[in-house]
């Protein structure tokens, strides 16, 4: 006998879809056209992003986008998936006749947004072997374990985000607003770059931080360490657990639905 | 019966939440670009003389600014923000057999709301262009208003590929929140490769299919603001607009109450 309610194992099953195989192709498309499209830049355009961003090597000029793309795709794919918790049943005033059932709200909310945030998580760590493979396959002698490393902790980094947002849209009653405050949400961490680039006086004299050019700065001073990854993808785990357990009790006493 | 209902689905859509949280990102796009272009670095000096024309690299590399990080991105989200849910929106709160019965086509019904989408996108996009002509001049050195109207309004033109795109994709893609991320991420990869035939002219025949590229290709030819040139790209646009619409049109004649 399954520990699992037939709820949960309901939304479970609708967790992962075709959805997901399209988001990963996607993924592999934008590595394959990356990693074809790079290497054919003109020698000045190159030197541009390898001054900018501080890069040295092709495959970290190819993998700058890669990661780029990794983080949007997951960031966004989550984020839609988030909007079937709460705020898509609100718009549609579906939320009172789910939690008629004899399901409480904190149930509810839990077994909705755990398994959307597993998918984003095993998402992300598809499209990080994606994009390793993706690099072997065009460089030959590159190396796989930094790009499994850096994407995990760009999963690892979107998965605690989305759970914040998770949070947010508790607050929110139209799924156009939470699209605009993911959107927004997932372009603050990649302003630094664009300072990086175009004013990189403000970070002179100071050590740049990994915040400082997400996701290029992965790729400095040698990567993300596997010992770092692994603690990135635990810790976000364990956060995302305590930000969904958050929205639960907040969803729980919400006065109004 | 038309222009009554576009008043009332425009000042619906002015009074949304989503469109007010728009304004304060339009704010910061505004405000932000001048930060981005007080101090250029050499090499993103150089950059701009070598890939834009003019006799000013610094006000091409302002252009560049404005229309790449500022309106650009702002202008793919905005579009799926305002046009990717409509129809599906009243489907998902059952309002479609009523409105339905209306005596309005569906065809009249989805070109309302495509047109109450683009007017309210106007609104920001262009609103963002007029405030920046009202503090640029204070604020860029060298600022010229003459081109700063020309390349902001064709790209404006340009940039309303998102609404029409993003509700041909509404009405095509049963899902709604499917629609929305597919149309978010194929506006973000041709957000992505705008700029593709500038750093590599040797590409530039391929980015013709790009709606974004033809918005910015008066960047290439600031010396040469003639009506001639503005023209081009301004009917190409108008034909994968008219192209998209209709595509939408027929489309919303298939959907389902």
């Amino acid at each position: 006998m399954s520990v699992l309610s037939p709820y949960v194992r309901a939304e479970l099953r609708r967790a992962l879809g075709p959805r997901h195989l399209a988001l990963i192709t996607l993924g592999a498309v934008i590595a394959v056209v990356d990693a074809a499209l790079t290497p054919r830049l003109p020698t000045f355009a190159l030197e541009f992003l390898r001054t900018s961003l501080r890069l040295d090597t092709m495959a970290d000029l190819i993998l700058v986008n890669d990661y780029l793309g990794q983080y949007i795709i997951v960031l966004f794919a989550g984020a839609f998936e988030l909007l079937r918790v709460h705020v898509g049943p609100a718009e549609s005033r579906e939320l009172d006749l789910y939690l008629a059932k004899p399901i409480g709200r904190a149930h509810f909310l839990a077994a909705r947004s755990a398994p959307a945030l597993a998918s984003t998580f095993v998402l992300g760590l598809a499209l990080s072997v994606a994009n390793a493979l993706t690099l072997r396959l065009w460089l030959g002698d590159a190396a796989l374990v930094p790009v499994l490393t850096a994407g995990a902790a760009i999963t690892a980094f979107a998965v605690v985000l989305l759970a914040a947002l998770n949070l947010a849209f508790l607050w929110l009653r139209e799924v156009e607003h939470a699209v605009l405050l993911a959107s927004a949400a997932a372009i603050l961490p990649l302003l630094p770059t664009s300072v990086l680039i175009y004013r990189p006086d403000v970070f002179a004299g100071r050590d740049l931080s990994l915040a400082a050019a997400f996701p290029a700065s992965l790729l400095w001073h040698g990567g993300v360490s596997p010992a770092n990854a692994a603690l990135a993808l635990a810790g976000a785990l364990g956060l995302a657990s305590a930000l969904i357990a958050v929205a639960a009790w907040r969803l729980d006493r919400k006065p109004d639905l | 019966m038309i222009a009554a209902l576009l008043r009332q689905e425009v000042r619906a859509l002015l009074r949304a939440r989503r469109t007010r949280l728009a304004v304060g990102i339009v704010l910061y796009a505004v405000l932000g670009a001048p930060f981005l272009l007080a101090k250029p670095p050499p090499h993103v000096a150089e950059a701009a003389a070598t890939w834009f024309s003019g006799d000013d690299p610094a006000f091409s590399l302002f252009l560049f600014i404005w229309t790449d990080l500022a309106l650009n991105k702002l202008s793919a989200i905005l579009g799926v923000v305002l046009a990717g849910g409509i129809i599906r929106e009243e489907q998902a709160r059952g309002l479609l057999p009523l409105l339905w019965a209306k005596p309005i086509t569906r065809t009249e019904y989805y070109l309302v709301k495509l047109a109450a989408a683009a007017i309210v996108f106007t609104l920001l996009i262009g609103g963002a262009g007029l405030l920046g002509l009202a503090l640029f001049p204070w604020q860029i050195a060298g600022f010229r208003a003459g081109p700063f109207l020309v390349v902001s309004g064709v790209h404006l033109v340009g940039a309303l590929f998102a609404v029409t795109f993003s509700g041909a994709l509404a009405v095509l893609i049963r899902r709604r929140l499917g629609a929305m991320l597919t149309s978010l991420m194929v506006l973000m990869l041709l957000v992505g490769g705008a700029f593709l035939g500038f750093y590599n002219p040797a590409w530039a025949d391929y980015t013709v299919v790009n709606p974004f590229s033809h918005a910015v290709w008066l960047l290439g030819h600031l010396d040469d603001l003639s009506a001639a040139t503005v023209v081009r790209p301004l009917l190409v646009l108008l034909a994968i607009h008219a192209a998209t619409i209709t595509l939408g049109a027929l489309a919303v004649r298939r959907v389902e109450a």
